[in-house]
Parts: C-alpha cells; sequence; structure tokens
C-alpha cells in the first residue's frame, strides 16, 4: 500500500480508530502484517515450547477475544468461559500449528467454532442481539441499544461478517477464510449488510431521497 | 474499474483495495460527489457500530493451566470402563469350577456309552472246610442229623464283578461253569440298553466243595473288579433248630401214644388231636427252615455281575478327531476369555488404585507445571 493512502486512510479515520479500538490491537496493514508475523513467530515458538511465547500471545488477544464472545453471548460468565477455552484449544492445537493464513483468522477461526459449538448445546440460543428491546427513539441512534437492534434485523450471515469486519478487524480474506466463503461473497454481504444499516441509520426523509 | 462501483468504494475505505486500484480509485473519489457521499455513509455506518462498546475483559480472564476437555474426557472414559468393568465382572462371574465343563460335554459321548463296569459279585457260600454236605431231599432228618460230625456250618456266599471282553461268550460259559461244578443258575436278569453296555447279574448256586473251581473258572472271564466273600456261621442256628425239631418230634410222638392209649373223655381226646397238629405244623415249619439251611450250607451261591468292556472307547475312533477339535476349540475360546477377563480384572482391581495417584499426584504437577510457564 502506498504511503499517500496510507496518510489518507489515517487521516479519516484516525479519531474513529481511538474511539472505537482502544485495547485492541489494530493497525494498518503494514503493522498488521508485521504483526500477524510476530503473531506467527510467537504461535510457532509455544509450539516449540517456548514458555513466554503463549503468555505474550495471550495477553495481545485476551481483550479480543473476549469481546468477540461479549457481543455475540448473552452471559458474561459463559463469555468469560468460552474465552477460556478458546484459549484452551489454542494451546492444545499449538503442536499441529501451520501458519495458513494470518493468526488473526486462526484464532477467531477457533473462536466461531467454540460459539457454533455453544450454540449447538439445548437452551444456550440466547444473544444479546436476541433481545427484545424497548423501542428505541430513532433519534438516538448512537445508543447501542439501537446498534443491537440493528444488527438482529440483519441476515444471519450478513449479521456474522459485518461484526467480524467491524468488530474483530478482519480483512475480507481472513472473513473469507474463517467463514469459508469466496472473497467476492463477503464483499457483497458486507456491502449489503452496511446499506442495511445505512438504511436505519438514516432519518427517514433522507432515506427516501437515497432511495429513489 | 468502473465509476460508480460503491462496493470498490466500501474495498477502498476497509483498506481491501490493490494499490493500483486504490489509486484509481482515489482519483475517482476526488472527482466524485456521489461516491465521496457514499464513502462518508459507509464510515458513519461504521462509526455508529462503534457505539456498541462492551466492557473489558474480567481479571479472572487469565491464563490458566485447566484440565483440556480431552485429558478430561480420557479421564473420565477411563474412570467409566473401570466401573464398567467392575460391575461387569461382579454380575457375570464365569463358574470357575466350570473351567473343564466343555471338555466334559465335548468328552461327554466318550463315556456316555460306557456306564462304570458292574463288578460280579460271585457270592459263594459254602461249607469253608467242613463237610460236604451230600443233599438229601426225600428225608431231611436222617439226612440233616447224620450230617453233623462236628465242625461249623458255613454259608458261603461271593460276589463278583467281572468285565468281560464277549459278552456273549461269557453268558454261554456261565452255564457251562455252573453245570460243570454241579451247580445251577439260581436267577439271572441281564440288561442291554441299546447302544448301551449289556450287563448280566446271575446268580449261581454250586456245591460248597466244587466253590472254588468254580470261582476260578469264572474269573477266566474276564477282568475282575471286584470280588466279596461272606461266611456265615449257622451252626448255633442249625443246633437250636434241631433241638427244637427234635422235641417237638418227640412231643408229637408222646401225644400219638397217648391218643392211642388213653380212650378217655372227648373232650381230651379232642384236645391231644389239637395239640398233635399244632406240634405237627411247628415240625414242618422247622423242618422246611433246616432245608433252606441245608441247602445254602450245601450250595454256596456265586452272584455274578458280568459287564462288557467300554467298547465305545474304540468306536469312537474315526469321532474323536472331530471331536477333540472341538475339544480343543472351546477351550480355546474359552482360554482366551479367561484370559481377557484376567486383563480386564487387573485393570479393575488396579485401575481405582491408579486413578487415586493420579488424583494425589495431578495437583502439585499442574501447580509445578503452571509455575514452569509463568517463568
Amino acid at each position: 500500500m502506498s504511503s499517500r493512502q496510507e496518510s489518507t486512510r489515517w487521516k479519516l479515520f484516525s479519531w474513529i480508530r481511538h474511539y472505537r479500538y482502544e485495547g485492541i490491537i489494530h493497525a494498518p496493514h503494514s503493522t498488521t502484517d508485521s504483526a500477524a508475523t510476530s503473531d506467527d513467530h510467537l504461535m510457532l515458538a509455544a509450539r516449540t515450547g517456548a514458555a513466554d511465547a503463549f503468555p505474550q500471545l495471550f495477553g495481545r488477544y485476551r481483550e479480543p477475544v473476549w469481546r468477540f464472545f461479549r457481543r455475540r453471548v448473552r452471559d458474561a460468565d459463559r463469555a468469560e468461559e468460552l474465552a477460556q477455552d478458546v484459549f484452551a484449544a489454542l494451546l492444545e492445537a499449538a503442536p499441529r500449528y501451520e501458519a495458513r493464513g494470518t493468526f488473526r483468522s486462526y484464532l477467531f477461526g477457533i473462536a466461531y467454532n467454540v460459539l457454533l459449538a455453544d450454540r449447538r448445546k439445548p437452551g444456550r440460543n440466547a444473544e444479546p442481539l436476541d433481545e427484545d428491546v424497548a423501542a428505541v427513539p430513532c433519534t438516538d441512534p448512537d445508543a447501542g441499544i439501537w446498534v443491537r437492534r440493528a444488527l438482529a434485523q440483519l441476515d444471519q450471515e450478513d449479521r456474522q461478517i459485518l461484526m467480524l469486519r467491524e468488530y474483530e478487524q478482519l480483512t475480507y480474506q481472513e472473513i473469507a477464510d474463517l467463514r469459508s466463503l469466496p472473497l467476492n461473497t463477503v464483499r457483497s454481504k458486507l456491502f449489503r449488510a452496511r446499506m442495511a444499516l445505512r438504511q436505519a441509520l438514516l432519518p427517514p426523509a433522507r432515506a427516501e431521497e437515497k432511495g429513489k | 474499474m468502473t465509476a460508480h462501483d460503491v462496493e470498490a468504494v466500501m474495498a477502498y475505505l476497509d483498506g481491501e483495495l490493490p494499490t493500483d486500484a486504490a489509486e484509481r480509485m482515489q482519483v475517482h473519489l476526488d472527482e466524485c460527489e456521489e461516491c465521496r457521499t457514499m464513502m462518508t455513509e459507509l464510515r458513519v455506518v461504521s462509526e455508529r457500530l462503534g457505539a456498541w462498546q462492551v466492557e473489558g475483559a474480567p481479571t479472572t480472564l487469565r491464563p490458566r493451566a485447566r484440565w483440556s476437555v480431552r485429558s478430561l474426557s480420557l479421564l473420565a472414559a477411563a474412570a467409566g470402563v473401570v466401573l464398567a468393568v467392575a460391575l461387569g465382572s461382579a454380575v457375570f462371574r464365569p463358574e470357575r469350577s466350570d473351567k473343564s465343563a466343555p471338555r466334559e460335554s465335548a468328552t461327554a459321548e466318550l463315556t456316555a456309552e460306557a456306564p462304570p463296569a458292574a463288578s460280579a459279585r460271585a457270592t459263594v457260600g459254602g461249607h469253608a472246610g467242613g463237610q460236604a454236605l451230600v443233599m438229601d431231599q426225600a428225608s431231611s432228618k436222617a439226612g440233616t442229623e447224620s450230617a453233623q460230625p462236628g465242625g461249623p456250618l458255613i454259608v458261603r456266599a461271593i460276589a463278583l464283578n467281572i468285565t468281560v471282553r464277549d459278552f456273549d461268550a461269557s453268558r454261554v460259559a456261565l452255564d457251562r461253569i455252573a453245570r460243570d461244578a454241579g451247580g445251577y443258575i439260581g436267577n439271572l436278569t441281564s440288561s442291554g440298553p441299546r447302544g448301551g453296555v449289556p450287563a448280566l447279574h446271575a446268580t449261581l448256586r454250586v456245591p460248597a466243595a466244587r466253590l472254588d473251581e468254580a470261582v476260578a473258572a469264572l474269573k477266566q472271564l474276564g477282568s475282575v473288579t471286584s470280588e466279596t466273600q461272606s461266611n456265615d456261621d449257622v451252626t448255633q442256628q442249625s443246633t437250636d433248630l434241631n433241638a427244637r425239631l427234635s422235641n417237638a418230634r418227640t412231643s408229637e410222638t408222646r401225644l400219638k401214644e397217648v391218643l392211642q392209649q388213653r380212650t378217655g373223655r372227648l373232650s381230651d381226646v379232642l384236645d391231644v388231636e389239637r395239640e398233635i397238629a399244632r406240634v405237627r405244623g411247628e415240625i414242618e415249619q422247622m423242618e422246611a427252615h433246616r432245608k433252606n439251611l441245608d441247602q445254602q450250607v450245601s450250595y454256596a451261591s456265586v452272584s455274578v455281575e458280568l459287564s462288557a468292556e467300554r467298547k465305545a472307547e474304540m468306536s469312537l475312533g474315526p469321532v474323536g478327531v472331530s471331536t477333540r477339535l472341538r475339544n480343543a476349540a472351546v477351550d480355546g475360546w474359552r482360554r482366551a476369555f479367561e484370559g481377557a477377563l484376567g486383563i480386564v480384572l487387573f485393570i479393575a482391581g488396579a485401575g481405582p488404585t491408579l486413578l487415586l495417584w493420579a488424583l494425589v499426584l495431578a495437583a502439585p504437577a499442574l501447580l509445578l507445571r503452571r509455575r514452569f510457564r509463568r517463568a
């Protein structure tokens, strides 16, 4: 990526990132690339039995994994348990780890599977998005509750992709790897999801105008 | 790149465009209001989405060594196996005493045809070394009383169990032996179940003097599996009998004289006659008894049981191979089962203890591992 593009992006979104992404490791692709390499290195180090490799990885991804589950599981204790499961699974799978794709897609792939496994259990179908929320006046669109309601209206698959993009900041390719979808499909679904949210977000008048 | 490829705008926003396409998009955005608006709106959507914040990870979310699900399930499986084995071995208990049961059942064919050979008991009664009493059936009185030159009167009996090779020939030989010894066959019973071993029980009466020779001849028939002798001393019995008989006869004679001499009252005559009749009855009873005794003394009895040899053994020659194969197979399975059961029993026996030790040692081991990892 050119430095010009990079600086443009930074200009546009740096403050958003600061607002949204505190605690989460996110960076322009270059840093991400180097971070991914570093993650892979750590993982391989863990595989060969380096004592501090895994704690480092844990330190890096503790928050992201937690938040992944917190946004998808109603119960906080359950979310914590699932996060623990992810790291336990990571540790267990360490000997077999092969650097295929990025470490993040691998990690969140594990997280996603853990989530699916948990959802398959009877009586565990509650996620925050399914909550019955009281009618929120549209004049307060910044409330998290609006987001949840809006997300709940999306198609399940589209929602997953959107959340992976917006909250976990996975790249299109990482999402495609994780969900086993073609890249173009990921792009289309993401776009569709965002359009739907845009529709919900905009004031009615303007939405009408856009809809023409 | 299409002018209004809004997906590309989004991709540009996400930094997903390849370098050259991104540069072209940048140029386009500088020119296209619509696409800029789209980009802004997309940005706002992302912003709104970011409004959904969740709390930070709890402090309890720490790297901790826990039982991995796999090891736990393995442990649970092992415990389950041990438990199942313990329960199973308690419920299903093969009888140890039946260790040879298949062998027995398999070899039952061999033994079914061969009931244990009965022994031919030749009971010989007779005079041990005493006088050979010549049986005089006509006059018992003279015969008996004159045949007491002293010496005990003994009733001899011999029982012999003989297993013979040739059953039919032996049966004929019995007759011959009895005749040769001057005796006779008292009674005879023979049984020959179909497919079973023929057996025969006979009682020979031979003169006491010829007893030994008869017994010797009988023993020639086959192999004697058992022999029993009994010598009853009936001397006292005989003497008593004789005495009583003599008294009775004397009484009879006296009474008859009385009857002849006195011709007294009728009632007296009747009494006497009644008495005579009674005495006569007693005398005859005693004479019969003594005759029997004499016969026993003079003729020894040989009780013979003949049984054929177990021919079944020979005839099972060809069958024996398959039966033996079956025996071996059954034995093999039983042995294998016993072996497997032994292993399982060992696990059942040692399992809980090992489990206990594993649990006891697990806690410090985990602590050590965690400490090592933290270092």
